[in-house]
């Protein structure tokens, strides 16, 4: 069970401000504002969880915990996700690689205790490449079936990270995506008239690899590697709905959403079950 | 003339030894490292580290000589508990994954009288490093069993989990955070 603070300041937070610049970026056609929403939605829910006091705080950098690597390596990511917002070029699905840099600088410190440094450049690598081919498919599906059906999807995904992430012992960094969750979530109106969805899935799968890359190494039991690897991949089942035989894009992007949200939820729901049997199994609960 | 001889030397080395600081390796069977942490400000949670390794040296003589280095190991985190230990390991509080050892070196002790010493030193948790300065008080030494000696010390000290990095205080648990270490050199 999420906490009053991390329901307010970790997801409605997030949410509330992601609102208000969709808002502003609808209401202006600034396409490049979207992705900004969705990065300050995460940052403002990232913080919240830094004060010792109920306030807001700011990772160390170089962080202290690599997982707090996750906040600072958001920063280019907005401002890469913007650029592509302002420029609107399809070959600028390229810029969703910097999730391998998010995911590679996640897992860095690991190294070597838990990873050697070739698995870490690995993990790097393999995260670069599928975050640029779900931008370039988030990209054709978007123009094909919808850029809200795009952002939705995207927004499935994060969620389910996130709530298998906060299952795997990894308690911040899973509302983190559940944060993000929420603010991408919000821009899910504001995207078909802005055709932003390109944008925020470059914003949105660099936080995934990062999330998921902290998720994997950092706990014990952690997230499993076939989860990863669905949860990765489950953002490019979007292409189901390019094979429904329809001109209605409602009806793709329904089709899309569900094959998106099928995959992820067939690794959060057995992970968020387990971990939900074992609090009611075990007097710690689900709460420290 | 040769026996008085003896005497003599035998009388100049004994209080060289009697005063030598000794050096005692941490006994990890009889040596304990308890914390103490409240928990939703309404009660209060005792756990305990169960391996420790390390070495201290007390000066009879002159106990500012004395000296304390000890690692615990984060990884040995146990609150009773398997799910909260696994959670303990994780990021949110220990990261033990990225910092292994929780370590105490000392850099400088001042007696305080015969059973009682502060001691000044580098407390590493969480990969960050400060000064702090902790009552350790000298329980007592002997053989045991025959042909080991045996030194006790006891220390009780609270910081601060936010001057660490570590993220617990937001998720439930108090900031302060009491250590209670016993440790038993042997040699």
């Amino acid at each position: 069970m999420l906490t009053n603070r991390e329901m307010i300041f970790g997801i409605m937070l997030p949410l509330a401000v992601a609102l208000v610049i969709g808002l502003i970026a609808w209401w202006s056609k600034r396409a490049w504002l979207l992705p900004l929403g969705g990065g300050i939605g995460f940052l403002l829910g990232y913080a919240s969880s830094l004060g010792t006091t109920g306030g807001f705080g700011l990772p160390r950098l170089p962080p202290g915990d690599g997982t707090d690597w996750l906040f600072w390596a958001a920063l280019p990511a907005i401002a890469l996700a913007m650029l592509a917002g302002r420029l609107g070029w399809r070959w600028l699905a390229i810029l969703g690689a910097w999730a391998g840099v998010l995911a590679w600088a996640v897992a860095r410190p690991l190294v070597p205790g838990t990873l050697s440094a070739a698995e870490a450049v690995e993990v790097g690598a393999a995260a670069g490449v599928i975050g640029a081919v779900v931008v370039g498919v988030h990209t054709l599906v978007a123009g094909k079936i919808g850029h809200g059906w795009s952002v939705l999807s995207l927004c499935v995904v994060l969620g389910g990270a996130g709530v298998t992430v906060l299952s795997s012992n990894l308690r911040t960094v899973g509302v983190y995506g559940i944060g993000t969750a929420a603010a991408v979530g919000g821009l899910v109106l504001f995207a078909p008239r802005l055709r932003a969805a390109p944008a925020v899935a470059i914003l949105a799968v660099s936080i995934l690899c990062g999330l998921l890359a902290g998720g994997r190494f950092y706990p014990d039991p952690g997230v499993t590697r076939i989860g990863v690897a669905v949860l990765l991949a489950s953002p490019l089942l979007m292409v189901v709905g390019l094979a429904v035989p329809t001109k209605r894009g409602w009806v793709r992007g329904v089709a899309g959403v569900l094959a998106v949200a099928i995959a992820v939820a067939a690794i959060t729901a057995p992970a968020a079950l387990a971990a939900k049997k074992a609090a009611e199994a075990d007097p710690y609960g689900a709460a420290p | 003339m040769k026996r008085l001889a003896s005497l003599a030397l035998s009388a100049l080395l004994v209080p060289a030894a009697v005063f030598a600081a000794d050096t005692y390796k941490v006994d990890p069977v009889h040596s304990c490292t308890i914390f103490r942490v409240g928990h939703a400000n309404i009660g209060i949670v005792y756990g305990q580290f169960k391996e420790s390794v390390g070495q201290f040296t007390i000066d009879d003589a002159d106990p500012t000589q004395s000296s304390f280095d000890i690692q615990v190991q984060a990884a040995s985190v146990d609150s009773h508990v398997e799910k909260r230990d696994n959670h303990l390991k994780g990021p949110d509080f220990l990261n033990a994954k990225q910092y292994p050892t929780i370590t105490f070196k000392s850099t400088s002790v001042k007696k305080v009288d015969e059973k009682h010493l502060e001691v000044t030193g580098d407390f590493t948790l969480h990969g960050v490093t400060k000064s702090i300065t902790i009552p350790v008080e000298l329980i007592g030494k002997g053989e045991f069993p025959q042909g080991t000696q045996r030194f006790g010390i006891e220390t009780v000290f609270e910081i601060k989990q936010s001057d660490f990095q570590m993220k617990g205080a937001s998720l439930g648990t108090s900031d302060a955070v009491k250590l209670m270490v016993s440790a038993e050199g042997t040699r």
